[in-house]
């Protein structure tokens, strides 16, 4: 019987940010990065999840996406901090990139963050694209994020966020348990850095978005493709 | 209207040998395993291996878990025992598929066809008789509408749009598939009409199997525009993707309308 884990991926990869052919990644369960544009698996994935959105499927990639009648003409803020999507994402007018200042894991002497607020001038309905990564497991209070990502999106706004969610999605977030060794637990996100694992998150966050008018859902763009798959990304548009 | 069975193949792919096959999970059934098939057109081939159901209904599973199942379950046959699923009401379309057995025990569901010799609203066989462009529902009745390569056939699109506008509940969902190509033609193009004298055809008659395994008329080729023309009936609508990562299988998709919460 042949092992679905060793079968090569459908006829390619592609990046979803640039279009380009990507070889497949470590263990060949998903695309590795684009050599063209740079995008790692997590950009491309994000990129998918942006087409969904706010390019409403009709778009293989990003760069057409960009090119096309259909390219986002809104406010867009993207605090991925991903220099592929960056560069790509340049293109568009109204773009603008950010950083969220967050307490790493093991930081000492410094006060943690306090609830999550965007680091740009304080006003709702914002932004028609908002971009994340890395927020709601992490945050001190994960309800203060999701409100504030609600609060910020205009009407038929889109955001995309995405993190490493559990797997299976519980019902109820909840607060993380600390580590067998009793120390709290971290999660590594990229380079190298390690944020602490305070919550996590649940299928309630579907809810809470929803009492904003907000239509969230957790998008898995893998999931057919990839028997090990268990990531997802959290996609919403505001009514 | 056209409804070919999951377990049977389209027949331009019938009798072809795989051309690729690729490792996946199956989004109707859990199964992890091989699919093969033949890449065009793929969204009737690449049957699961367990359940038989091709690509394109595993799209349609693929779109109503990721609306539906608030990430909680992956496959379909794991959803539709969930309590996300069991309070759900349900209109699907159709006299045969692979969603009939699997929702059959979700007290919210029913289906419909339209039988040219019934009174819209009369039950056949548990099937209420229902011209989409004008269904007996009351408003909001459905949270979920789904419809299998049925759109392709009505005559009058628009008229089917706003009536799902009307039957849907705020947050709910029309989850249909439809024929298409990609990258995706830019308007949609009418091949008949309706006509003072019958059925007009704007093109060489192209036919599907109906559910009743009858010739079904191919009315419209459709186009990106679906999303615009769902707009203009207050529902927000976009082509769902459930293997965007792939250089062959990523223009497969159906289209998810739904109504806003608020």
């Amino acid at each position: 019987m042949t092992d679905p884990e060793a079968l090569p991926s459908p006829a390619g990869w592609i990046c979803t940010v640039c279009g380009a052919g990507v070889p497949p990644g470590d263990g060949q369960s998903g695309p590795g990065s684009c050599v063209a544009c740079g995008a790692d698996p997590q950009a491309i994935e994000i990129a998918a999840a942006i087409l969904l959105v706010a390019g409403r499927g009709a778009y293989e990639d990003l760069s057409k996406l960009l090119a096309g009648d259909d390219a986002p003409k809104g406010r867009i803020l993207d605090l991925t901090g991903d220099a592929a999507l960056s560069r790509m994402l340049e293109r568009a007018a109204g773009y603008r990139a950010g950083r969220i200042v967050r307490q790493a894991a093991g930081d000492t002497g410094t006060t943690p963050a306090g609830p999550f607020r965007l680091p740009v001038e304080d006003a709702t309905a914002t932004f028609d694209h908002l971009l994340l990564r890395n927020l709601l497991f992490c945050a001190e209070d994960p309800w203060a994020v999701v409100d504030e990502i609600a609060r910020r999106l205009a009407p038929r706004g889109t955001f995309v966020l995405q993190e490493i969610f559990p797997w299976p999605i519980p019902a109820i977030t909840a607060e993380s348990p600390p580590g067998e060794d009793g120390v709290a637990r971290t999660r590594p996100v990229s380079g190298g850095v390690r944020y602490p694992l305070r919550f996590e998150i649940g299928a309630d966050v579907i809810d809470r978005f929803a009492s904003w008018g907000v239509m969230a859902e957790f998008y898995r763009p893998g999931l057919a493709l990839d028997p090990a798959y268990r990531r997802a990304v959290l996609v919403g548009e505001r009514s | 209207m056209s409804e070919p069975p999951a377990t049977l193949a389209h027949p331009a792919v019938m009798n072809r040998p795989p051309e690729l096959s690729f490792a996946g999970m199956c989004t109707m059934c859990g199964n992890k395993g091989t699919f093969s098939g033949v890449r065009s057109p793929s969204r009737e081939s690449f049957p699961c291996p367990s359940c038989r159901a091709t690509l394109r209904y595993r799209e349609q599973a693929g779109a109503i878990l990721s609306v539906f199942s608030h990430g909680r379950s992956h496959f379909l046959d794991h959803f539709r025992h969930q309590p996300e699923c069991q309070r759900l009401a349900i209109l699907e379309a159709a006299i045969r598929g692979p969603f009939i057995r699997r929702f059959k025990d979700v007290p919210g569901y029913v289906r419909s066809y339209y039988f040219e010799d019934a009174v819209p609203g009369e039950t056949r066989d548990g099937v209420i008789c229902q011209d989409l462009e004008r269904m007996t529902f009351a408003d909001a009745s459905f949270d979920l509408i789904i419809t299998s390569d049925v759109m392709e056939h009505v005559f009058d699109v628009d008229a089917v749009i706003a009536e799902t506008a009307r039957v849907l509940r705020p947050g709910g969902a029309h989850i249909f598939s439809v024929p298409m190509v990609f990258p995706l033609r830019p308007g949609s193009t009418a091949r008949a009409r309706r006509g003072p004298g019958g059925v007009e055809h704007l093109a060489e008659p192209r036919y599907h199997r109906s559910g009743l395994d009858e010739p079904s008329l191919v009315v419209t080729d459709f186009g990106a525009d679906l999303a615009a023309r769902h707009a203009e009936r207050g529902l927000r609508a976009r082509f769902h993707r459930s293997m965007p990562l792939t250089a062959v299988l990523n223009g497969n998709a159906v289209v998810v309308a739904r109504r806003p919460l608020q």
